[in-house]
């Protein structure tokens, strides 16, 4: 262990040292942080929006800063140490190769975590200083308070099983082709199952939107369960809907009528709401918890206004509706969401530790951050495949994609900068799949290339 | 067997290491079958040209590269063992530090590998320092040393631990004629002071005036090994030093020679310094003036710690002491460093006596010049000790031992020129004032 620690320790001495890079390190933290906030706070908008933005783009670039940081000190500092020899004095000492590679790491770790917790922290109280500065209202400050400044959770509706109909309709249009064009499908049961699986997907898009819409003059209703919000006593839990529509108004906006209580509103009533909206636009409303059962359930009922006239109403699968409550405060969410953030860097630390044990600088920096433009951008190549690719292009996709980092699951900032709350849950997954599962794999497989290289080169 | 085993600090068998391409097709043979056997105590030379596969045996030995065929051992344990390190002190061919670091902390972190208390490393370090002449300049950043002042700190490094074994690639290279003999002298008096030392270099010189045993590889193969002694010695020649003789002395001693071996061929010759020798005493003479120098503390201290004639209670000296004491090796041995030495020397003698011819010519000159001898010997050294330690005409003088210089006091007057050996520093100092 003192070995380790004597690794470490020399690591943060060594980059305490690279003068210029802390002064660059300081001056790209100052300004997405630091002289981003005073910019936006220099421009008119609202205040909740403000530091929403403020949220979303000095998290994540302090999350994209520090990885790229971790990726070229975990490197350098290894491949240096190899390059230029160093390591022949370290590993001939009472060292072993794999106390090596974890004293790298944990100096690594511990910049990080030094720079992290700086960061966010610097961003947390430019937050609180925007919410509190003189430019914003007091309307805008509770409203920040209430949407942005909170951890709330989410709860979304129990959908039906479409599963059954979609399976149905598949047959159906099956049996038809086989009749229908024999030519073709007798024989060829490959074919067969790439148009079952084709049809399958195209259903199931079609009946969840399907699901979502609403005709003029119609209704849906949908049921939320296990809503537990802090005070069950007082206070509101926020209906948070986005409308999209089958042709667009000529003002952009729809009509709604809403019934909401602890009980299915078409037979028991409810509490009425009428609403005048933007589309494609997130709107919320409040409910006070006495709508909400003791049991945590709660009916909202929507209706098609007459109004609307010909326009259906859709609402989207994945962001169409969902209650809001408060779970938790703004501080410990970012907490959270900072821990998150830490543990997709220390996947990283370990990822440049396995690859500048065994590689030279150039070639596993540019190996750790090909991995890691695809870990952040993993769900965009899944939802790509699923709009594009043959049913063969996404098995093979999703089966690539399940070997890669998914850093884009794990991105806290989505939750933090709407005043989500980041799950417990979602934490111990990351802590699971990710490092001890995945990162398990790539610290073993650094290991044994590491113990099994030879670290000086044949010289005659 | 086993005890022999035991008293190996280091055994290679059959080591072999094959470079081979990217694609496994073999290169080049860096290493060919190699067996050494280094006992503990000794000083071990590998001797050898650029390239000839000492430094790779080195690297093998500490487990930097993997061998092809064969194994080593290292206190009976192979390459790498996390338990044998803590008893091993290396120095790489180039130093290799951490630039960012100064001479302190380098010595702190390392230091910290071997988990010494703050106390143990900080006294440790002190010590250091002085003894490589750092300790004026432990501010400044090794990256900005010289690479002379990279090797004292390098090898400051390696004597952290305080080993039982150190092993040196090119321990000299960089050094300056002073730096060189410091290091000759340290490694001579750690070795007196029990520990094993395998040193790989070309430097011929480095090599003779330290080592007991040596190997020259060529090749990747040993050419010869055997002890200095053995292996430098010319039975075939016979030198005679003393101290300087009037004209038809000369001619007496030619003239005895002849009579009893017609037809040998009498050179004589007035000795000439070497020129490390020679050095040393004006930088030494510079020092004694206090001539100021941007250069790194040296001469004074680190040459009166290194040197023979060093005073007790020396800071350097204590250095030494401090590392030694209360750190004997851990395994019993049946044989000490000096019996190890003396059966070396008592080959070499035994050879010697058995040339009758030698010996009574050596006796003859005895007479001869006993004025000159007998002013010089000390009353404690047996005369057998000095006509063994006279005839070996190629045997290195001991640049420590003070006994060693004391017996050689013929070699040293009488030398033919090119077969000089240096005296000791306080018989510099003696002919100086001898000169006054």
């Amino acid at each position: 262990m003192f070995g380790i620690w004597a690794i470490a320790r020399n690591l943060v001495k060594e980059v305490l040292r690279m003068r210029f890079l802390l002064l660059f390190v300081a001056l790209i933290t100052a300004s997405y942080t630091i002289f981003f906030a005073y910019w936006l706070q220099s421009h008119a908008g609202r205040a909740d929006q403000k530091v929403q933005t403020f949220l979303s783009y000095s998290l994540s670039g302090t999350a994209v800063f520090l990885a790229l940081l971790t990726i070229f000190i975990s490197i350098a500092s290894i491949t240096r140490d190899i390059k230029y020899k160093e390591i022949f004095s370290i590993t001939t000492k009472p060292v072993s190769r794999v106390q090596f590679l974890i004293g790298k790491f944990l100096g690594i770790a511990l910049l990080n975590l030094f720079m992290l917790l700086i960061s966010c922290g610097l961003i947390y109280g430019l937050a609180r200083w925007m919410q509190t500065s003189s430019s914003a209202t007091e309307d805008e400050r509770e409203r920040l308070k209430e949407l942005v400044l909170i951890a709330r959770q989410s709860v979304k509706p129990q959908f039906k099983d479409i599963g059954e109909e979609v399976n149905k309709k598949v047959e159906a249009v099956v049996e038809r082709k086989m009749r229908d064009e024999s030519v073709f499908y007798k024989n060829n049961p490959a074919l067969v199952a790439e148009m079952r699986q084709s049809l399958a997907k195209e259903f199931t898009d079609e009946l969840t939107q399907l699901a979502g819409s609403v005709s003029p003059g119609q209704h849906i209703v949908w049921h939320f369960t296990g809503i537990e919000p802090i005070e069950r006593e007082k206070g509101f839990v926020y209906i948070r809907y986005k409308q999209d529509v089958s042709q667009n108004p000529a003002d952009s906006t729809t009509f709604g009528e809403w019934t909401y209580g602890p009980q299915d509103p078409l037979n028991y009533g409810g509490t009425q709401r009428s609403t005048r909206d933007t589309i494609r636009t997130i709107h919320e409303f409040p409910v006070p918890v006495s709508a909400i059962s003791p049991e945590g359930d709660l009916y909202v009922l929507y209706r098609n206004p007459t109004q609307n006239q010909y326009i259906t109403v859709i609402f989207p699968p994945d962001t169409g509706i969902e209650v809001l409550y408060e779970a938790g405060s703004f501080e410990g969410n970012l907490l959270r969401g900072t821990i998150l953030i830490y543990l997709t860097l220390i996947f990283l630390v370990v990822l440049s530790v396995a690859m500048g044990g065994w590689l030279s600088f150039p070639v596993a920096a540019l190996f750790v951050m090909v991995i890691y433009v695809l870990g952040i951008s993993g769900d965009f190549i899944a939802e790509s495949m699923k709009y594009e690719g043959t049913p063969f292009q996404m098995s093979i996709s999703s089966v690539l994609l399940s070997f890669l980092p998914n850093f884009a699951t794990y991105d806290p900032v989505p939750q933090i900068e709407t005043g989500k709350l980041v799950a417990l849950q979602k934490l111990g997954e990351c802590g699971l799949f990710l490092i001890l599962v995945k990162g398990g794999i790539v610290a073993l497989f650094g290991y044994l290339v590491f113990k099994f290289r030879e670290l000086a080169r044949v010289i005659v | 067997m086993a005890g022999d085993a035991n008293n190996l600090a280091i055994e290679t068998t059959g080591l072999t290491k094959i470079f081979r391409d990217f694609w496994g097709h073999q290169k080049v043979i860096a290493v060919d079958n190699l067996d050494l056997k280094v006992r503990r105590h000794e000083v071990f030379g590998l001797l050898g040209p650029n390239g000839s596969g000492k430094s790779t045996t080195i690297k093998m030995l500490m487990g930097l590269l993997f061998p092809t065929r064969g194994w080593a051992k290292v206190l009976g344990q192979p390459p790498g063992d996390i338990k044998t390190n803590f008893h091993l002190g290396y120095l790489p061919e180039d130093s290799h530090l951490y630039s960012f670091l100064n001479a302190r902390e380098t010595l702190d972190f390392y230091g910290r590998l071997f988990n010494l208390s703050t106390g143990e490393r900080r006294r440790r370090i002190d010590s250091l320092l002085e003894m490589v002449g750092l300790s004026g300049i432990t501010h400044r950043l090794v990256g900005e040393y010289s690479k002379g002042m990279a090797r004292r700190i390098g090898l400051a490094q390696a004597l952290i631990n305080d080993p039982e074994v150190l092993i040196l690639d090119e321990p000299t290279s960089g050094l300056d004629p002073i730096g060189t003999r410091q290091i000759k002298d340290l490694i001579r008096q750690l070795s007196q002071r029990g520990k094993t030392v395998l040193m790989c270099s070309h430097l011929l010189a480095d090599v003779e005036d330290v080592c007991d045993r040596i190997s020259i590889l060529y090749g990747g193969k040993v050419q010869a090994e055997g002890s200095v002694e053995e292996l430098l010695a010319r039975r075939e020649m016979t030198q005679i030093c003393s101290g300087r003789l009037e004209a038809d002395t000369i001619a007496k001693i030619e003239d005895l020679i002849h009579a009893r071996h017609a037809g040998y061929a009498v050179e004589v010759q007035t000795p000439r310094d070497r020129l490390e020798d020679y050095f040393l005493r004006i930088v030494s003479e510079a020092q004694a003036q206090k001539l100021e120098t941007s250069g790194v503390v040296m001469g004074g201290e680190v040459s009166d710690f290194l040197g023979a004639g060093k005073p007790a209670g020396d800071e350097t000296e204590a250095v030494i002491e401090e590392l030694v004491a209360g750190h004997e090796p851990k395994v019993d041995l049946s044989e000490s460093r000096e019996e190890i030495l003396a059966q070396n020397k008592e080959m070499a003698a035994q050879a010697n006596l058995q040339d009758d011819i030698q010996q009574d010519v050596i006796k003859s000159l005895l007479e001869v010049s006993t004025t000159a001898v007998e002013a010089k010997r000390p009353d404690s050294q047996p005369v057998e000790e000095e006509v063994s330690g006279v005839t070996p005409v190629d045997a290195p003088d001991k640049l420590a031992g003070d006994s060693e210089i004391d017996r050689s006091i013929i070699d040293r007057l009488t030398t033919g020129g090119q077969e000089h050996k240096p005296p000791a520093q306080e018989d510099l100092q003696q002919q100086a004032d001898d000169a006054k």
